[in-house]
């Protein structure tokens, strides 16, 4: 039963903002089975609605389900702090009943299409839990944000999270920010004539949260207004309905975190009214006691306190200020070298820094009046096309008089009778750039700064690190990877970077004497070359602390400066503002990395550029731009052709082996990983020559067939060992053999079992393949693995690691370790703020770090679409478990001895028969069996099938999945369905064909199920469902054309992408081998291989016996 | 530059320091006003009315006049106040600058009346120099009413805040042939249902705000789209300047609890800001991708 979460925020009535978040469970099922009972009913439906009383809605989940549900680990929620409660919604309904949120009757058929009857509202009855607003927003604000849309909840309850539940969970996130922020104010409000209230409501002054605001509330879900309405026309706006939710969840917040020790004892009716409200503003009541007098006075001492705020801005205009620096000088003598005549220079006409006042237009910035033109005004406004400024003097005067508090230098300008700009000294205009500008500008003011202020590469005191590499490491223009040499880069870790920290003013680098000489002059602003640099006494005492402390000069690691450079050099979003706070802390964390000082946040020096030399300078924008990469041809051993974005893969691989550099190579699902791995090995192979050493692959276990095969197919040549299963070597057996191999496969589950045999030994590659096996940082297993010694590490993966955070550190820390700096940090920069937060600007920020050892491409990549044919047809070779190696050993042994007994009508009945059973072995020992469970772990077709559509869902693709077994494919369904937590179709022979229709129309729709399951003979014909890009096949026909009509569902008129067509075939069974036929004999197929497997019955005891046999050599048995 | 309130006080001070000039001391023995009570005050210009509850005397009615400035003297004032922006600044801002009684002085007028031009009368008692018990309470009362609004000052004076405001707006714009002062727009009382937001100044929202778009306009889309939810983005950060909001607008008045209070504020700021930080990125078992 698939369930839909609903939360709804419910307001209060009251004087104060109070509510409550509402859940309830809406069960998806209802609608099929209420539709089909109910649609004689329909007519009557109408008039029900209208009833006094309001109908129940017939899809809730009952209270105690709910509760239990909600208490299910996945959603963490506190269900001790909730309460039962009612709501009514309205809802859209059609004949009498609420449409579903989303069901496949409602995405699919549109049931009221033939009744021509549109829905209409009407008003349900729903029961739920209720949670107050703490609680409420701290459950709401760790909701991920690209949370899997599904929970598997008790039993195969499948909840989904509602896009009501969603929104509220972003408003959460948002009032998390008002909280952190700051923008919020302490207010008091009358209520009637007696009672005054203490309360913190959101204030949104500055321009960016106002924006945020605005968006956000323009996501929300029409749903989430339709609670509790007398009628539907009252329903609130979107923007009164978050405003209250925030502002409730905000004062809650306050009231119960900024609660220090000491205000709790304190009795708030003993003090003085002022010290009352505070102590209300604390505690949980927030009625003040005071007499009417008192509360008279507090409201008027209140309202002129907060009044302040009003004076400076209203919705059209706000109050702006802008610094213009002094004139250039006529003749620029400016700043030469010569510092001891600098100061001279500095006469009153090129000191002066001018602050002009303005009046700005808030919604068109250009809009700007100056002062001058204010006292101008004769009459009460001022107009300025469609804009009107009500009493622009007063209001220009008002927000002087504020501004000066904040600037006291703004006071000057106003011992005249029409003030206009006020004359700032050197230092004064520093300290308006520094601290008074954003101050004033975090109160609503306007501020306009030169531009060379906010330039990227601000003309003040910073640090620059050069980068060079070691003379001995050389690189060859010629783009050919195959001249690259770089001896001193071979082995890992090793410290083969120079660097040097230089200080620098503006873009140039000065030398000690010249900073002295800088430092002397004690000017926070000074020309120089026609440029204003601006000498932060803060940032010159950090820069002597620098240079006393440190040793400017020394090696680090390629993967450090890397890490440097990803983090420093040049961005490519010239656009994005230049953040000097940002920038200050992170060169602050710089110098902490580097040598471990403690140096003085407030007096950091800024790390103004990354410099890079030399060969490393195109090493590194090798690595930045991977489309620079070289292409490799096939290796001479190659049986095959790589299509051209796998040999620029190739490359890539070889070009960050060479640097001593893990890769991961996380193409899509199809585009052939594993080929370009192979051919890496093969490229290193002839290129180490005499003095390899052998690779280890390490896959799951469903794989472990897949590879071997593909080894044979690509490269033949390749000595591969494959180490797994019960028979393998042991210990020392297995290391003496191991030097006579090119490669060696195992599972993760052998190689953890073998990790003390595989630690004894040294390899040249290291491969993971599916490495979000590794993905738990903390688990053995990867730890583990991380542990083996390898001269070069490669990671594969087709899911999106970037969109998988921990998964990602892991991997990159098998690879690189290091790079991404401690778990725990990384949680904290990176997986919490672009999980929870969908943080865009750290998520942009882990993109640059990982991005040079990440190639990901995408199927719908044009590079790779050129590429790649329409129809890409592989086959999966699977393993076997035990079970089911026994149970195919045991049913082929007593068939053949049946056989031989047997002839005519009666041997084809049983040669037939025998196959059908060999299939279903293949299939699960479920299916063979007609056991219903259990499912998992049984058969390595299923496991290895399961793993693909999860890669293929985790990228948004859909799926179909052919069997020529009705009950195989109810096995599939459910299977699926429970692992994989998704809605799974089911069409086969006997579905009825107006829900096969809606199936259908459901899998085409936009917002449909993912993964269709179709039995061969119900869904090989006369479907269009070209929503697939994937089509398996879960066992065999053996019959091309029939396997291609099936295939062709997915790929009618329209279809826009590649599809993959997936094969699935059981390694050493007669899968393989009938396989093997049908490939070899693709040109005859028809002809020799006939329709079906009739052709199968002809064949002798002989020539069944070799065809059925199982092949232990080349079965890869866990 | 302290706090706006901060006048109020000032003025209550020089108020009670003329009272003192006049040998009235309103802060003197405490119980020497025990068992008298204001009922009501009314201040008009160059006059103060009240009742007075007195325990001994009973019901009085108290009077106290002080001569109101001439228009001329007054035109003067207007004149030297509009010469620097700066008074209407901080008269705008609430504020009454100190600086004030030397511009009176300068324009040859007083802002506080000197002793001997106040007279009182007291229904109860006689008419002598030395203020009687219930007028004693009336100057004591004029004088906390003053720290709450030193404008009364320049009301009892004749002219009050509007005046003063549209005087000076008229000053700055002499050659302007439209001069009619109008009052000032007083932010629009909170009509229906209060803002759940502090939004100061902001005009009444429109109707079309107000009603929203109507709910049966959705009915298509009336769940929302999950894109358009899935692509907000959150940027949690330290504010970009601590306590700006405060900084800005400094204690609710000067005295001792005014100044707690303000420190008890500053707290609460900090306090949420590091918990809610804390919070929003401590750990939840989610990330660890454990299944």
């Amino acid at each position: 039963m698939a369930l839909t979460l609903h939360a709804s925020w419910l307001q209060f009535q009251g004087p104060v903002a109070d509510g409550t978040l509402f859940f309830w469970a809406e069960t998806l099922a209802f609608q099929t089975d209420a539709l089909s009972s109910t649609t004689a009913s329909s007519l009557t439906g109408a008039a029900r609605l209208r009833g006094p009383k309001t109908p129940s809605h017939p899809g809730q989940l009952p209270i105690n389900q709910l509760r239990m549900l909600l208490a299910e680990q996945a959603l963490h929620l506190p269900t001790e702090d909730m309460s039962p409660a009612n709501a009514t919604v309205w809802l859209p309904s059609v004949a009498g009943m609420p449409l579903a949120r989303r069901s496949v009757v409602q995405t699919g058929a549109r049931p009221w299409a033939a009744t021509q009857e549109e829905p209409k509202l009407a008003c349900w009855q729903v029961t739920g839990l209720s949670m107050d607003p703490l609680p409420a927003m701290m459950f709401l604000s760790r909701l991920r944000q690209h949370a899997p849309h599904t929970f598997v909840a008790g039993g195969a309850e499948r909840l989904r999270i509602g896009n009501d539940l969603y929104y509220w969970s972003n408003a959460a996130k948002f009032a998390l920010e008002v909280l952190i922020g700051q923008h919020y104010v302490p207010t008091l409000r009358m209520a009637d004539e007696t009672a005054l209230y203490a309360l913190w409501q959101p204030m949104l002054l500055d321009d960016r949260m106002q924006r945020r605001f605005e968006a956000l509330v323009a996501t929300m879900p029409t749903v989430c207004r339709a609670y509790n309405l007398e009628q539907a026309a009252d329903a609130d706006s979107p923007q009164q309905l978050t405003e209250h939710f925030v502002a409730t969840a905000v004062d809650a917040a306050v009231r119960a975190w900024g609660n220090g020790a000491a205000a709790n004892g304190r009795n708030g009716a003993a003090t003085a009214p002022t010290l009352q409200w505070v102590h209300q503003l604390h505690a949980p009541e927030r009625l003040l006691a005071l007499s009417p007098q008192a509360a008279y006075r507090l409201s008027a001492d209140w309202q002129s306190w907060i009044d302040q705020i009003h004076i400076t801005s209203d919705a059209n205009f706000r109050i702006t200020f802008e610094l213009v620096e002094p004139d250039q000088p006529a003749q620029s003598a400016g700043y030469t070298g010569a510092l001891a005549t600098a100061a001279n220079d500095l006469d009153e006409t090129r000191t002066h820094w001018t602050l002009r006042f303005y009046l700005q237009a808030r919604d068109d910035s250009r809009l700007m009046i100056p002062a001058e033109q204010v006292w101008n005004v004769h009459n009460g406004a001022l107009r300025i096309g469609a804009r009107r400024v009500d009493r622009p003097q007063e209001r220009l005067l008002a927000g002087l008089g504020a501004a000066s508090r904040l600037f006291p230098p703004i006071e000057r300008s106003l011992k005249a009778a029409r003030p206009e700009r006020v004359v700032l000294s050197p230092g004064e205009a520093h300290r308006f750039l520094r601290e008074s500008g954003p101050l004033l500008e975090s109160n609503g003011f306007g501020v306009l700064l030169p531009t060379w202020w906010n330039a990227r590469q601000r003309t003040r005191l910073g640090m620059r690190l050069r980068l060079f590499a070691e003379e001995d490491a050389r690189w060859n223009e010629d783009d050919d990877t195959r001249a690259i040499d770089l001896p001193g880069l071979r082995n890992r870790g090793g410290e083969r970077v120079r660097y040097a920290w230089e200080l620098t003013l503006g873009a140039e680098h000065i030398s000690q004497e010249e900073f002295d000489q800088l430092a002397a002059l004690n000017m926070p602003l000074f020309l120089r070359n026609g440029k204003w640099i601006e000498l932060d006494p803060g940032q010159v005492a950090a820069a002597k602390r620098f240079l006393a402390d440190r040793h400017p000069t020394g090696a680090m690691s390629l993967l450090q400066s890397i890490r440097m450079a990803q983090a420093y050099l040049e961005r490519n979003d010239d656009a994005a503002p230049f953040d000097i706070a940002r920038a200050d802390r992170d060169a602050d964390l710089t110098v902490e990395a580097d040598a471990g000082a403690d140096t003085a946040p407030d007096g950091a020096l800024p790390l103004e550029a990354v410099d890079v030399d030399g060969w490393l300078r195109e090493v590194l924008d090798h690595l930045r731009s991977q489309k620079v990469v070289a292409e490799l041809d096939e290796p001479a051993d190659f049986v095959g052709e790589l299509r051209p974005y796998q040999r620029r893969g190739l490359g890539w691989l070889v070009y960050l082996r060479r640097l001593g550099l893990g890769a991961c190579l996380a193409d899509d699902m199809g585009l052939g990983k594993t080929v370009q791995a192979i051919a890496m090995l093969l490229h290193t192979r002839a290129e180490e020559g005499a003095t390899r050493l052998p690779a280890l692959l390490i896959c799951p276990t469903s794989v472990v067939a897949n590879w071997r095969r593909e080894v044979e197919r690509f490269a033949p040549d390749l000595r591969t060992l494959v180490h797994h299963g019960g028979s393998r070597m042991d210990g020392r057996s297995f290391v003496d053999a191991v030097r006579h191999y090119d490669l060696v496969i195992t599972s993760y589950g052998t190689a953890r079992r073998d990790m003390d045999i595989l630690q004894q030994c040294r390899w040249s590659d290291l491969i993971l393949d599916e490495a979000q096996n590794i993905k738990n940082p903390t688990a053995k297993q990867s730890q583990a693995v991380r542990r083996l010694q390898a001269r070069n590490r490669v990671a594969l993966t087709g899911t999106p690691v970037e969109n998988h955070l921990t998964e990602l550190w892991s991997v990159l820390e098998f690879l690189n370790p290091g790079y991404l700096g401690s778990h725990e940090r990384f949680r904290h920069q990176f997986t919490v703020p672009i999980e929870r937060y969908n943080d865009d600007q750290q998520a942009a920020e882990l993109r640059r770090l990982v991005q040079p050892f990440l190639l990901r491409r995408l199927k719908s990549d044009p590079t790779v679409i050129s590429d790649l044919p329409e129809k890409n047809e592989m086959v999966v070779y699977c393993s076997m478990t035990r079970e089911q190696a026994g149970l195919y050993e045991a049913t082929v042994n007593d068939a053949l001895a049946a056989l031989d007994r047997a002839d005519g009508i009666q041997r084809r009945g049983l040669v037939l028969s025998l196959l059908t059973k060999l299939k279903q072995v293949c299939n699960h020992p479920a299916h063979f069996l007609k056991q219903e469970e259990p499912l998992k772990g049984r058969s390595g077709k299923l496991e290895r099938l399961t793993e693909m559509l999860e890669e293929a869902l985790s990228v948004g693709d859909h799926a179909l999945v052919f069997t020529q077994f009705v009950e195989m494919g109810h096995l599939l369904q459910r299977h699926l369905r429970e692992r994989l937590q998704t809605e799974v179709l089911f069409l086969h022979g006997g579905t009825p064909t107006a829900q096969r229709d809606q199936m259908v129309q459901a899998f085409q729709d936009d917002d449909g199920p993912a993964i269709f399951v179709l039995s061969l003979r119900a869904g090989g014909s006369g479907l269009n469902l070209t929503r697939a890009n994937h089509v398996f096949h879960y066992d065999r026909w053996w019959n091309p054309a029939v396997e291609n009509q099936a295939t062709d569902r997915a790929f009618r008129i329209g279809q826009q992408r590649n599809v993959q067509v997936h094969k699935f075939v059981v390694a050493g069974t007669l899968e393989e081998r009938v396989n093997d036929i049908l490939e070899s004999k693709q040109a005859l197929a028809d002809s020799i291989v006939g329709s079906g497997e009739n052709w199968l019955t002809e064949l002798d005891t002989e020539q069944l016996r070799e065809l059925l046999m199982l092949r232990r050599e080349t079965l890869d048995v866990e | 530059m302290t706090g706006q309130m901060t006048n109020g006080a000032q003025w209550a001070q020089r108020w009670q320091q003329l009272l003192r000039d006049q040998g009235i001391d309103t802060n003197g023995d405490p119980n020497a006003l025990r068992g008298v009570r204001v009922k009501r005050l009314e201040l008009a210009p160059g006059r103060i009315d009240a009742q007075v509850q007195d325990r001994e005397l009973g019901a009085a009615t108290v009077a106290i006049c002080a001569p109101v400035l001439s228009d001329a003297q007054w035109d003067q004032v207007f004149t030297a106040l509009a010469s620097q922006a700066l008074f209407a600044a901080q008269l705008l801002a609430g504020e009454m600058p100190p600086e004030l009684e030397q511009v009176f002085a300068q324009a040859g007028a007083e802002l506080l009346p000197r002793g001997g031009v106040v007279t009182h009368t007291c229904s109860v008692c006689p008419a002598e120099p030395r203020p009687c018990r219930p007028v004693t309470a009336v100057y004591r009362q004029l004088g906390e009413m003053l720290a709450e609004d030193p404008w009364l000052l320049l009301r009892l004076r004749g002219r009050n805040r509007q005046d003063v405001l549209a005087a000076l707006h008229e000053r700055r714009n002499t050659a302007a042939a439209d001069n009619t002062a109008r009052p000032l727009p007083r932010p629009a009382a909170s009509s229906g249902q209060p803002r759940a937001f502090y939004t100061p100044n902001l005009p009444p929202r429109t109707d079309e705000a107000e009603s929203g778009d109507p709910l049966d306009a959705h009915v298509r889309d009336f769940w929302g789209r999950r894109k358009v939810l899935e692509d907000m983005h959150h940027h949690l950060a330290l504010p970009a300047v601590d306590l700006a909001l405060l900084r800005r607008l400094g204690p609710l008045n000067p005295a001792p609890d005014g100044q707690q209070a303000f420190a008890g504020l500053q707290q609460v700021y900090r306090r949420v800001t590091d918990r809610v930080w804390e919070m929003a990125f401590a750990a939840d078992g989610e990330e660890e991708g454990g299944e």
